[in-house]
């Protein structure tokens, strides 16, 4: 874990983001209101339950929202650009060149008929025009960064396991040298030993090759070892915010309190597992308060009714709960 | 490379080089039907003349003219008297298979076996064009339907749908029917009008279900253009399926063709494998038991077809690299 200069430019500010899905019933604020900042060169891990909105923020970051998908409000700025205005057009311009992105399932995200460095090829011509030569040398050159020998450029998918896969696909979000990565879940499908390997090579990687990362995944106690900060997302909105190890160690918001009793730690001391009772609101129509009152132990009468603002503690740790009022170090603005 | 890669895995793959050898030869019989056939398929009988002897007349000047001092033009009557022979051999009738007819000869004394030859270049064309255009328009539009979605999707689909539900065969006969002008063109035009659908439709729903791989979504947000994605991520992981409506529309074009010459709503007066079974029902041949007569026909078409199926199943393990043996 790296710490923290004191003078971090900020890469990507993402400010009242709004975005969800349109349906016959309604719109589903799968992202509602998230506001964050990343600097360059951090990690940045984000964690929630399956529905809570990681993946919808990360796709509409890259501008890849789909179908009945959008972007409700909120600005989201890139290198001090305004790049939610930008059209479709522009958009592909900067992505893969600037921010890129590692995707769920590597296993399907490789086309079975082209051999991977054809791909790899593909994605250095979709954006510079260099000879065949030039960009199969970087191919061959970006294979052995993630520890896949050159001779397997000429390898079809199917005969590569799915770590190598993996390590495939960072290799093609890699390939142009973006600024920022974003991991969606990427080592969601593989085993826990293949899934070490990959994040010392994401973070060996990243130290490298100094980019920044948004870490998106389900399993917490992955994402306190290899994270600057930490996000938890609920129901939407992101609840609490800080550096990895405070928000280990001293988790403040209810929700965040079960989730670390909920997974066990890599590395930690063995101890019996808790569980949060009840499950997420349907995000179609959402508590008009606190999204998770209906399952915290902790609820006043208020959580019910005021959505509870957020509490600025020391060291750029941030919480959402009414259980906090008038007890941060500073208060937000 | 990839074409190469292709060919040699064709070679390896024993099916498929069967499949090939199979229609090799109907193509190299298409190709040199003249020198093959050993008679004119539409003549019943061989007309043999011989020179037996040649004499000349003698030379009469009529006209002398002096042009110049050096130059003198003359110009000569003579007159040629030729003795030839002639034979002429009339083929039997309705003959069963001879060292001379090889399989026999029809009503009219044609030769059935230089039938066959000279019919397998009008079947075969006929297949062929029919299933490349058929192959080719049906992916097109499977291809911008499925890639493109909405108006044009719908646009499409509901011109596929409505041809799919008018049953092919009457339709195919009721437009014959109408056509005035007999001959291979128009059968091509009408298996060709009548075919698509199937090939398209099917094709489609491929598109459809690509397009929404993972793959193909990364290639897009990767920046590549449209294009790019069509012909490279989308088109060789569905060559297989291409490849396949391309032999099951080139047989149903061999067997339409047949079927409208069977029927008599081609030229009854081109030879092709169709209308050596429409001479052959006409004059009773199934009655009479001439096997050598309607079956060669029906041989070929089944050989043409268990060519594309061997083949097809080699495009299988060809297109997709998972199933080639290492």
């Amino acid at each position: 874990m790296r710490n923290s200069e004191s003078s971090k430019q900020v890469l990507l500010e993402v400010r009242n983001l709004q975005a969800g899905y349109e349906v016959k019933k309604g719109f589903v604020g799968a992202v509602d209101d998230v506001s964050f900042c990343l600097h360059k060169g951090e990690f940045l891990g984000i964690a929630g339950e399956s529905g809570c909105g990681k993946s919808t923020l990360a796709f509409a970051i890259m501008n890849l929202l789909r179908d009945n998908a959008r972007i409700r409000s909120g600005e989201i700025d890139f290198q001090g650009r305004l790049v939610s205005a930008l059209s479709g057009e522009g958009f592909n311009k900067i992505r893969w060149v600037n921010l890129s992105m590692v995707f769920q399932s590597a296993m399907n995200a490789l086309n079975p008929v082209l051999k991977v460095g054809e791909q790899l090829c593909d994605a250095i011509h979709a954006h510079r025009s260099i000879s065949a030569q030039k960009a199969k040398e970087r191919a061959q050159q970006m294979l052995q960064l993630v520890d896949i020998g050159p001779e397997r450029y000429d390898s079809y998918p199917h005969q590569l396991s799915g770590g190598m896969k993996q390590r495939v696909m960072i290799a093609m979000a890699l390939v142009l040298e973006p600024q920022l990565v974003i991991m969606d879940e990427p080592t969601t499908a593989l085993d826990v030993v293949v899934q070490r390997t990959i994040i010392e090579k994401i973070q060996e990687l990243q130290q490298q090759l100094d980019f920044s990362v948004i870490f998106i995944t389900h399993d917490l106690s992955l994402l306190v070892e290899i994270s600057d900060r930490l996000a938890i997302m609920y129901a939407g909105k992101i609840i609490e915010e800080g550096p990895a190890q405070d928000v280990f160690s001293h988790p403040l918001h209810p929700y965040t309190h079960g989730l670390m009793n909920a997974f066990p730690s890599l590395s930690g001391p063995i101890r019996r597992m808790g569980g949060i009772e009840g499950k997420p609101p349907d995000l179609l129509d959402p508590p008009k308060g606190c999204r998770f009152f209906p399952r915290c132990s902790q609820v006043m009468d208020r959580c019910a009714n005021t959505y509870p603002p957020e509490i600025l503690f020391e060291g750029d740790h941030r919480v959402a709960c009414h259980l906090y009022e008038g007890k941060g170090d500073m208060q937000n603005g | 490379m990839m074409l190469g890669d292709l060919w040699k895995l064709f070679l390896e793959n024993k099916k498929a080089l069967a499949g090939l050898l199979i229609l090799l030869f109907f193509v190299g019989v298409a190709l040199f039907a003249p020198w093959i056939a050993p008679y004119d398929p539409r003549g019943n009988k061989l007309v043999d003349q011989e020179v037996l002897e040649e004499s000349r007349g003698r030379k009469q000047t009529v006209e002398r003219t002096q042009l110049d001092e050096f130059t003198e033009e003359r110009i000569y009557d003579q007159t040629f008297t030729t003795r030839t022979k002639e034979t002429t051999v009339k083929f039997p009738l309705k003959s069963p298979p001879t060292s001379k007819h090889l399989l026999g000869t029809t009503h009219s004394g044609q030769d059935i076996f230089s039938q066959v030859v000279w019919g397998t270049r009008v079947s075969l064309s006929v297949g062929l064009v029919t299933g490349l255009f058929t192959t080719l328009v049906a992916l097109t539009l499977a291809l911008s339907a499925g890639y493109f979605g909405g108006r044009v999707d719908e646009v499409i689909s509901l011109f596929t749908n409505v041809f799919l539900v008018i049953p092919s065969l009457p339709l195919m006969i009721v437009i014959a029917a109408y056509i005035t002008v007999r001959g291979v063109v128009p059968i091509i035009l009408i298996l060709g009008l009548t075919s698509w659908p199937w090939p398209t439709r099917l094709l489609r729903s491929q598109v459809l279900s690509l397009k929404n791989r993972d793959f193909v979504r990364v290639a897009a947000s990767l920046g590549e253009k449209p294009g790019f994605i069509i012909f490279r991520e989308i088109l060789p992981n569905m060559i297989s399926l291409v490849m396949a409506s391309f032999f099951q529309s080139t047989m149903a074009a061999i067997i339409g063709e047949a079927t409208l010459e069977f029927i008599g709503l081609g030229n009854v007066s081109v030879v092709s494998w169709g209308t050596l079974l429409y001479w052959a029902q006409t004059n009773g041949a199934l009655l009479s038991g001439a096997w050598w007569w309607f079956l060669p026909p029906g041989i070929c078409i089944a050989l043409i077809g268990t060519s594309f199926a061997l083949m097809n199943f080699a495009i299988d393990e060809i297109s997709n690299p998972k199933l080639r043996k290492r």
